[in-house]
């Protein structure tokens, strides 16, 4: 791998990878604070939410018969990791896994990205390092906001419970870096690859709501990223599911080195 | 490194049903400056990717030093310097940052020589690249190219958007590299660039190589145009008896004529001066004026065949 590139990719990435930590990490917050009303009208608003189609909860990450549980793990789960953190996180993720190749030929630098000493496998395995780093950040800064948020708010967040929850928020990640940079490797115009990464990625999640809504369809749960996606698990202390977690990894790491080799093998025409 | 710095054999390579360069067969020897000609689209970039191991071939090899380059395209590239056509540089870097980037691949490089490059190509290093001129950038894409020393130099249209001091004193830069035993393969469409550097010169045209020759040939065999008009018609065989002139065209009755002189310049001008001459346009020798002699040879030798 080259360090040299790790670096530049690294110093390419610095202001997407603060301003989606930082947004994240407010949005953590903020939710965070809404909490102690929540806490306190919990019997209302399980009423609400008693009364909405069980396709809309399903969609924002929602199991019907768990309802909302008036836990802190249980609140933010459902208003934030359950559907608006890996939406935004997926974006930048998507956007920035689908730069790595794709927009090097886009606007014509790889023919000097190439002309160094160095093999394609290991330039791009620099730029696939500072993506991980990338996304460490922005787990890692949503974590460490979400346990300075929860004595705040009067709530217990464990120290494991939150480590755990990082762990599903990086894998979850991962995976889906995995898939953009496959698209980037394979395309010389990064709003395609991002295009074709973000269709497959919402596809999986429609596949995961549609196989939670009808028995027929419960098989679409294993074509989907989002069925080993579980981060209230993680949160409420219950345990993770270790097996889907690495299903999560297999999938971003079996991608990346299927970039890795179709990128050796490439014709780049700038 | 006792191979030929460069070697190319049947190197064939085809854009699906196009031809991008078909059947490539030549040698560049060491500290060898090898001009690369040909009118835009014949197939010069497609030839340098290929050398670069950027694409593929469909058939046949180039070799590098001994080195194939798709195959040991890594280790071709630590004897390489390279400067693509169009140079795209990393915009939101400086030109320190870039050309530290870029040094950072490769060990040993010697900060004097950078510095002599910098103050040489006069490049300014503390702005963003955004912020350059074409000629700045391209200047920077020379810098990148020369600073870690390489045997092997392969300048796709290096003069590109330089003013002509700098074009002179890029020149003047590869000469001194040549004399430092260094090998340039040194790609073009300008031919006066070629000349003035280059010891042999490579001819492509839709893709395949026409001719590979030495300066001399090249100059013996190019064919210049000359416009002569006249105040009255003229008797055409005045000129077409000449040897190694051809009447190209022939307008306003006889009163305008195109010609295409290979040889015999001075001949044609005591000839022209018998005649009532108004007006004279002799065209600097252009790469047409070099396929013009090339083909004027290729239809000889056909014609003579067919006799």
């Amino acid at each position: 791998m080259s360090w040299t590139m790790t670096r530049k990719a690294l110093w390419d990435l610095r202001w997407t990878t603060f301003w989606y930590a930082l947004g994240l990490a407010f949005y953590t917050v903020l939710i965070a604070f809404v909490y102690p009303t929540f806490r306190e009208q919990s019997a209302q608003f399980e009423e609400i939410v008693r009364n909405y189609p069980e396709a809309l909860l399903r969609a924002f990450g929602i199991e019907p018969g768990q309802g909302l549980s008036s836990s802190f793990g249980a609140f933010m789960h459902a208003e934030a990791y359950g559907f608006v953190w890996p939406l935004v996180a997926a974006i930048f993720i998507i956007m920035s896994g689908a730069a790595a190749v794709a927009q090097e030929v886009e606007r014509g630098t790889a023919e000097l990205w190439l002309s160094v000493p160095e093999s394609r496998p290991r330039l791009l395995a620099g730029k696939l390092v500072a993506l991980l780093v990338g996304m460490l950040a922005v787990v890692g800064v949503s974590v460490l906001s979400l346990l300075v948020a929860a004595p705040l708010v009067d709530a217990e967040l464990p120290a494991d419970a939150a480590a755990q929850l990082g762990v599903v928020l990086l894998d979850f990640l991962i995976a889906v870096a995995g898939i953009s940079v496959l698209f980037s490797s394979i395309f010389s115009e990064r709003g395609k690859a991002a295009a074709l990464a973000a269709a497959v990625v919402l596809a999986m999640y429609l596949a995961w709501v549609i196989a939670g809504l009808s028995e027929r369809f419960e098989w679409l749960r294993y074509l989907s990223i989002f069925t080993a996606y579980r981060p209230r698990e993680a949160l409420e202390g219950s345990g993770v599911s270790w097996a889907g977690l690495l299903a999560l990894l297999a999938i971003g790491f079996g991608s990346a080195l299927a970039s890795l080799a179709i990128f050796r093998r490439r014709d780049i025409l700038v | 490194m006792d191979s030929l710095p460069i070697q190319v054999n049947g190197l064939t390579r085809f854009y699906g049903k196009n031809r991008g360069v078909d059947d490539l067969a030549f040698t560049v020897e060491r500290g060898e400056i090898f001009g690369f000609l040909g009118p835009n689209g014949a197939g010069k970039t497609t030839t340098i990717r290929l050398l670069m191991g950027l694409i593929q071939p469909t058939r046949g090899s180039a070799r590098i030093f001994g080195l194939d380059c798709w195959r040991d395209a890594t280790a071709v590239k630590s004897h390489v310097g390279y400067v693509p056509g169009d140079a795209r540089l990393y915009e939101a870097m400086t030109g320190a940052q870039f050309l530290d980037f870029l040094a950072g691949f490769r060990s040993g490089i010697d900060p004097a020589r950078r510095r002599m490059l910098v103050e040489r190509f006069d490049v300014d290093l503390s702005r963003t690249i955004k912020h350059l001129s074409k000629g700045n950038r391209q200047k920077l894409a020379l810098v990148q190219a020369f600073m870690h020393d390489p045997p092997l130099l392969i300048l796709d249209e290096p003069s590109s958007g330089l003013d002509p001091l700098m074009q002179r004193e890029l020149l003047t830069f590869l000469r001194e590299e040549q004399a430092r035993g260094k090998t340039i393969f040194l790609s073009s469409h300008l031919l006066y660039e070629v000349e003035q550097v280059a010891d042999r010169v490579g001819i492509i045209r839709d893709g395949r190589l026409v001719a590979v020759a030495t300066i001399e040939e090249l100059k013996r065999q190019r064919t210049r145009r000359m416009e002569v008009a006249f105040s009255m018609p003229i008797d055409l065989a005045q000129l077409a008896s000449v040897d190694g002139v051809q009447v190209l065209q022939v307008r306003e009755g006889g009163r305008w004529v195109e010609l295409g002189v290979s040889d015999g310049l001075p001949v044609l001008l005591r000839r022209l001066s018998e005649l009532p001459v108004v007006d004279l346009v002799y065209a600097p020798p252009d790469l047409d004026s070099v396929f013009m002699g090339y083909y004027q040879r290729q239809e000889a030798i056909t014609g003579e065949r067919a006799r």
